[in-house]
C-alpha cells in the first residue's frame, strides 16, 4: 500500500477538503443568489395578499387569510376582534397597569431562548420600552355567527380566542389591477412601439453596417469615424432639440402641405384613439427616434468585418447584387449578432420612460412604464395592487430573458459595450 | 485603367445602404447636438413664446452661480461613489462564477435578473422594500429589535457639521439608499459579464507557471488577474462614469421626486424639470451642454491616463 492508494488517510482527507470547499462555494453562491431573488419573491408574495394582509406586522411570506374564532358558551363561534388589552405588571417599578396588546412585544433571547415581554409606553411624547409581566389578557369581540347572540359585543379572556389561518393567495388582485388602469391598451402600445423600433433599428443599422464594412465609396471611413465619435454624446443633449422638433412638427407639416391633417386626431376603426400622424402625441414620435443607433451600426459593422469574405465573393461572381448579398449571405451568417442587437433594442425600447413622459399628454398612448408610474401615483398606498401591476409589467421581460439569455450574455461579450 | 483602380466592391449604392440610418443620425444626433448648443445661448419658453431670443451666456452664468445647481452636481457625483463599490462586487462575483462546475449558468442567470428587469417596476418594488413601517428591510430589522430608519424620506441632523464646517447639518438617507438599490441592481449585471468574458480570456498557463513558483492565491490575483483585467476595468469605469453623470432621473422621478430637500435631484432630473415643468428650453440646454462637456473632458482625460495605467498584452 502506497500513500497514493484510494484508502490512504492523506487522499481521504483531500476528498473531504474538496467536498467542504465545494459546499462552501455553493453556499456563498446561494446566499448571494437569495439576495437577488428575495425582493422578487417579496413582490410576488405581496401581490397575492389582501390590502390588509400586505401591511401586517410581522409580514408573512405565504399569503394567508386569518379567521378568528372564540370559545363562547361552550362552542366555537366566528368573531371579529375589536380590541385586545392586557393587564400587566411593570417589572421595573412593580406598578400594575392595563395596555393594548399591540403595545406588547415578545423577545426571545438569542441563545438561552428565554422569552421576555416588553411594553411600549408613551411617556411625555416619547415611546419607551419597559419589561413587563403579563397577568391576564382580555379580548373584546363581536360575534359574527348567526343566532341569538349575533352582533353582540362581549369581553372574553384572551386565551379563549382561536386564530385559524389558511393559505389564501388573492389571484383576483391581478384582474383588479388590470381593470384599474388601461393596462391592456398600454400593453398594445408598448408592444407596437417595441416591435417597430426593434425591427426598424436592426434593418437600418445592418444596412448601414453592411455598407460601412463591405462596400467602398468616397467618404466611407470618415462617415464611420463620425458614427464612432457621436457614440458618447449624452442622450440628454440631443433630447431637447428633438423634443422641440416633435412639438413643432404638426404645425410645420400643416403649413408645408397646406392641410390640417397633421394636427387632427386619428381613430383606428373609427373608435380607438391612436394620436396624431406625427409630432407629439403620436406613435410616430415614440417609434421614429428609436429607429437609428450609432451603437448598433458600430457593433454590427465590427461583426460583419469579422465574417469571411469568400461566400460573398462567390455570390458576387454568380451575379448577385449588393442587396441580395446583404440579405441572403451576410444577414444569415450574422444571426447571433442580429439577435443580440435585437434583444438589446427590445429591452431598451420596452423600458423607454423619459421620452414618452415628455412627448405624450394623452392617456391612450402611454407605454407600460409610464402607466405603472401613474398607477403608483394614484394607488401608492395599495401595495398589493402595485406589486401585481409591477409583475404584469415585468413578466414579458422575464420571458424574453429566459429565451434570449444566450444572446444577452454573448452580446455583452461581443460588443463589449453596455446596453 | 481607371476602371481597374476601382475594386469589385466599389458601389455608389453604398450611399443608399447608409442613407436610412444616416438620415436618422443627422436628424436625431448630429443636428440636435448643434441645435442644443445654439439653444443654450437663448431664452425660450416654448409653450408660450413663438421663437427663441438670444441671451448670450446668461443661461450659463445663471447656472454656474446658482447654489442649487452645484448641489445637484454634488448629488450626481455622490451617487457615483457607488461605481467603484459596484465594480468590486461585479469582479468578486465574476471570480466566484469563473469555474467550470455544475449550476454556474443558473447562478449567472439569477444574478443577471435585476439588470434585466430594471425599470419602473423595480423602482416601485424598492419603494415598497424601503417602506418605513411595512417594508421588507424595516420589518426584518424589527425582528431583531432594531428600529429601521425612513430610508427615502428621513435624515439625521449632524450638528457638528454646522459647528465645525459651517455647512448644512442635515444628512438625508435617500442618496445612500438609492446607491444601495443601484448596487443590488447592477452588481450581477453587464459589468460582471464583461469581467467573466475577460477572465475567460486569460491564458491558464500563466496561472500554472505562478503555481509552480509557489505563488499564493492573492499573489496570483495581484500579479496576473488584476493586470490582465485592467483594460476591462478601465472600460467599465469610463462607461460607468459616462452613465453616472447622466443617471438618477428615473429613481428621482418615480421614488423621491428629487427630495427630500432636493437631496436626490441629479443633473439629468434637473434638466428634465427645467424642460418639462418649468418650460425653460435655454436653461435646460445649457445644463445639458455642461453635462456633455464634463463627459467629454472625462473621456478624453481617461483615454490619456488609460495609456499609462492600463496593461494591454
Amino acid at each position: 500500500m502506497t500513500s497514493a492508494s484510494a484508502n490512504s488517510p492523506d487522499r481521504r482527507w483531500r476528498t473531504v477538503q474538496q467536498v467542504l470547499h465545494r459546499g462552501m462555494f455553493y453556499l456563498v453562491l446561494s446566499v448571494i443568489g437569495a439576495t437577488m431573488v428575495l425582493p422578487f419573491l417579496w413582490m410576488l408574495s405581496t401581490s397575492l395578499k389582501t390590502g390588509k394582509g400586505a401591511v401586517e406586522i410581522p409580514p408573512t411570506w405565504i399569503p394567508r387569510q386569518t379567521t378568528i374564532f372564540a370559545n363562547y358558551g361552550g362552542r366555537e363561534v366566528k368573531v371579529s376582534l375589536l380590541k385586545k388589552t392586557a393587564a400587566v405588571r411593570r417589572l421595573d417599578n412593580g406598578q400594575a397597569m392595563s395596555v393594548y396588546a399591540q403595545a406588547l412585544k415578545t423577545r426571545r433571547a438569542l441563545f438561552s431562548g428565554q422569552e421576555s415581554v416588553y411594553a411600549s409606553l408613551r411617556q411625555e411624547n416619547a415611546t419607551v420600552r419597559v419589561p413587563v409581566e403579563v397577568l391576564a389578557t382580555t379580548a373584546r369581540v363581536r360575534i359574527l355567527e348567526d343566532g341569538p347572540d349575533h352582533e353582540r359585543v362581549v369581553d372574553l379572556p384572551g386565551d379563549q380566542l382561536i386564530v385559524r389561518s389558511k393559505v389564501d393567495p388573492q389571484w383576483s388582485n391581478y384582474p383588479t389591477t388590470w381593470n384599474k388602469l388601461p393596462f391592456g391598451r398600454s400593453y398594445i402600445n408598448t408592444a407596437v412601439v417595441t416591435i417597430a423600433v426593434t425591427i426598424g433599428q436592426v434593418l437600418t443599422c445592418s444596412l448601414a453596417a453592411f455598407a460601412l464594412a463591405r462596400l467602398r465609396f468616397p467618404g466611407r471611413d470618415k462617415l464611420f469615424l463620425g458614427y464612432l465619435a457621436t457614440m458618447m454624446i449624452p442622450g440628454t443633449v440631443t433630447l431637447i432639440p428633438v423634443y422641440i422638433l416633435f412639438i413643432k412638427m404638426p404645425e410645420l407639416l400643416n403649413a408645408a402641405f397646406h392641410t390640417d391633417l397633421f394636427t387632427s386626431d386619428l381613430y383606428f376603426l373609427g373608435k380607438y384613439y391612436i394620436g396624431r400622424v406625427a409630432g407629439s402625441n403620436s406613435y410616430f414620435a415614440l417609434i421614429v427616434p428609436g429607429l437609428f443607433s450609432a451603437y448598433g451600426t458600430f457593433m454590427l459593422r465590427q461583426f460583419f468585418m469579422s465574417l469571411p469574405r469568400e461566400l460573398e465573393d462567390a455570390a458576387r461572381i454568380d451575379g448577385c447584387g449588393n442587396l441580395r448579398i446583404y440579405w441572403h449571405v451576410t444577414m444569415p451568417l450574422s444571426r447571433v449578432a442580429i439577435a443580440t442587437l435585437a434583444t438589446f433594442t427590445f429591452m431598451g425600447a420596452w423600458k423607454m420612460f423619459m421620452w414618452p413622459l415628455l412627448i405624450l399628454n394623452t392617456e391612450e398612448l402611454v407605454p407600460l412604464q409610464v402607466l405603472l408610474q401613474r398607477f403608483q401615483g394614484q394607488y401608492g398606498s395599495e401595495q398589493h395592487l402595485l406589486m401585481a401591476g409591477s409583475i404584469i409589467v415585468l413578466l414579458p421581460l422575464l420571458v424574453i430573458f429566459l429565451f434570449g439569455q444566450r444572446y444577452f450574455i454573448k452580446g455583452i461579450q461581443l460588443g463589449g459595450v453596455k446596453g | 485603367m481607371s476602371r481597374r483602380s476601382r475594386p469589385v466592391d466599389f458601389s455608389w449604392g453604398g450611399y443608399l445602404f447608409v442613407l436610412p440610418n444616416f438620415i436618422g443620425f443627422l436628424t436625431f444626433i448630429l443636428l440636435p447636438v448643434l441645435a442644443s448648443l445654439a439653444l443654450s445661448f437663448c431664452s425660450w419658453r416654448i409653450l408660450r413664446e413663438r421663437s427663441p431670443s438670444f441671451v448670450g451666456f446668461a443661461n450659463y452664468a445663471k447656472m454656474l452661480s446658482s447654489s442649487e445647481f452645484w448641489y445637484y452636481t454634488y448629488n450626481t457625483v455622490f451617487l457615483m461613489l457607488g461605481i467603484p463599490i459596484g465594480m468590486m462586487l461585479s469582479l468578486s462575483l465574476a471570480l466566484l462564477l469563473n469555474r467550470a462546475v455544475r449550476g454556474i449558468r443558473l447562478f449567472r442567470m439569477i444574478y443577471f435578473l435585476p439588470t434585466v428587469t430594471a425599470g419602473v417596476a423595480l423602482l416601485v418594488l424598492w419603494l415598497w422594500i424601503y417602506e418605513p413601517l411595512y417594508g421588507l428591510i424595516n420589518c426584518t430589522l424589527a425582528e431583531f429589535g432594531i428600529e429601521g430608519p425612513n430610508w427615502l424620506g428621513g435624515g439625521i441632523n449632524l450638528q457638528f457639521l454646522q459647528d465645525w464646517f459651517g455647512i448644512d447639518p442635515m444628512c438625508y438617507f435617500a442618496k445612500p439608499s438609492l446607491m444601495l438599490m443601484g448596487l443590488w441592481t447592477g452588481a450581477g449585471g453587464y459589468n460582471m459579464i464583461l469581467y467573466l468574458a475577460a477572465l475567460h480570456g486569460i491564458n491558464p498557463e500563466l496561472y500554472e507557471a505562478a503555481r509552480v513558483d509557489g505563488a499564493s492565491a492573492w499573489q496570483r490575483f495581484k500579479s496576473i488577474t488584476w493586470p490582465m483585467l485592467s483594460p476591462t476595468t478601465f472600460f467599465i469605469l469610463i462607461m460607468s462614469l459616462i452613465d453616472g453623470f447622466q443617471g438618477g432621473f428615473e429613481s428621482a422621478y418615480v421614488m423621491t421626486q428629487g427630495g427630500p430637500a432636493g437631496s436626490t435631484t441629479t443633473i439629468s432630473f434637473q434638466i428634465f424639470q427645467e424642460l418639462y415643468e418649468n418650460d425653460r428650453i435655454g436653461s435646460a440646454s445649457a445644463t445639458a451642454w455642461f453635462l456633455f462637456l464634463v463627459v467629454f473632458i472625462l473621456t478624453m482625460f481617461s483615454w490619456r491616463l488609460g495609456g499609462k495605467v492600463v496593461h494591454y498584452d
